[in-house]
């Protein structure tokens, strides 16, 4: 049975939502072109630096579900970087992908939010 | 930070009991911490809006300057023409220039090291570990009022800290 995915809270006022969220999620779908990249590359100090911001976003705007994903690419790291790290840090980089998917779902029907998540696909 | 409304009616018993409390209501709002600027710095422009957004209801008549690079806030911060802020809330993992370069930078500024009181300079991070709860120790003995704000940051916290340090 596959693991409960906790929920999203993203509390703003309209304005501030108008504002922030095409920032947000800019800023989203750079990190997560950059940590992909990394992967690739197996660029190991790269790859905790981009994870580093993802998580920050997450825990900062409480997306909890991309933190618990953000939190576990991080214990894959923290032993040596070997195949079997590379490839759990791969698993749960799909996560993040599909947490930054539902996020931007979730801001889209709370704020009547428009943004062009090309690169969030 | 607010103060409660007292909403009663006037009348000859009250009268003297209701003059008390408005002169302590005076008195409290007198001694609400007068901080004219804030200065806040992250790399992530969506946290430096959302911590804003915290900032200016804790603390809605002071100015808010935020930078996105520990570099644009030294530079500006070393420019004798402005005047200094009373808070600045620093971010310790950024790219270029993090928290603590930002630190080591900021203690040699000449406008810094003249009479002026230091600002409270907030870190604000997930975790303070102990290297840096050390090296935060290092820079109050250098002159530096330094605390740590944990992310995310919220009212609550924020307030506390501001009372502590203000009232």
């Amino acid at each position: 049975m596959p693991p409960e995915r906790k929920t999203y809270q993203l509390d703003l006022r309209k304005n501030t939502a108008e504002e922030l969220l095409p920032i947000l999620f800019g800023e989203l779908a750079e990190d997560k072109i950059a940590l992909k990249a990394a992967i690739s590359d197996e660029n190991i100090d790269q790859i905790k630096s981009c994870n580093h911001k993802i998580r920050g976003l997450a825990r900062n705007f409480h997306f909890d579900a991309l933190l618990e994903s953000c939190l576990k690419i991080d214990a894959a790291l923290e032993d040596d970087f070997s195949e079997y790290n590379l490839n759990s840090v791969k698993e749960h980089f799909h996560f993040v992908e599909e947490e930054i998917k539902k996020a931007l779902e979730l801001a889209r029907t709370a704020y009547d939010f428009d943004f062009q998540a090309e690169r969030l696909n | 930070m607010t103060s409660k409304t007292i909403r009663k009616t006037a009348n000859r018993q009250n009268l003297p009991q209701m003059s008390a409390e408005i002169r302590q209501e005076g008195d409290a709002l007198s001694k609400e911490p007068s901080i004219k600027k804030t200065v806040l710095i992250d790399d992530s422009k969506a946290t430096l809006l959302k911590h804003a957004e915290i900032i200016k209801s804790c603390l809605p008549n002071s100015e808010i300057v935020s930078f996105d690079s520990a570099h644009k806030a030294i530079e500006y911060l070393g420019d004798p023409k402005v005047a200094p802020p009373e808070i600045i809330f620093l971010d310790i993992v950024m790219p270029e220039m993090d928290g603590f370069q930002f630190l080591d930078k900021f203690v040699n500024l000449s406008n810094h090291t003249s009479d002026q009181v230091s600002p409270l300079i907030l870190l604000v991070s997930e975790n303070l570990s102990l290297t840096n709860f050390n090296l935060s120790i290092g820079y109050k003995s250098l002159g530096l009022n330094i605390d740590h704000l944990k992310k995310p940051m919220d009212q609550e916290d924020l307030s506390t800290l501001i009372s502590k340090h203000f009232q």
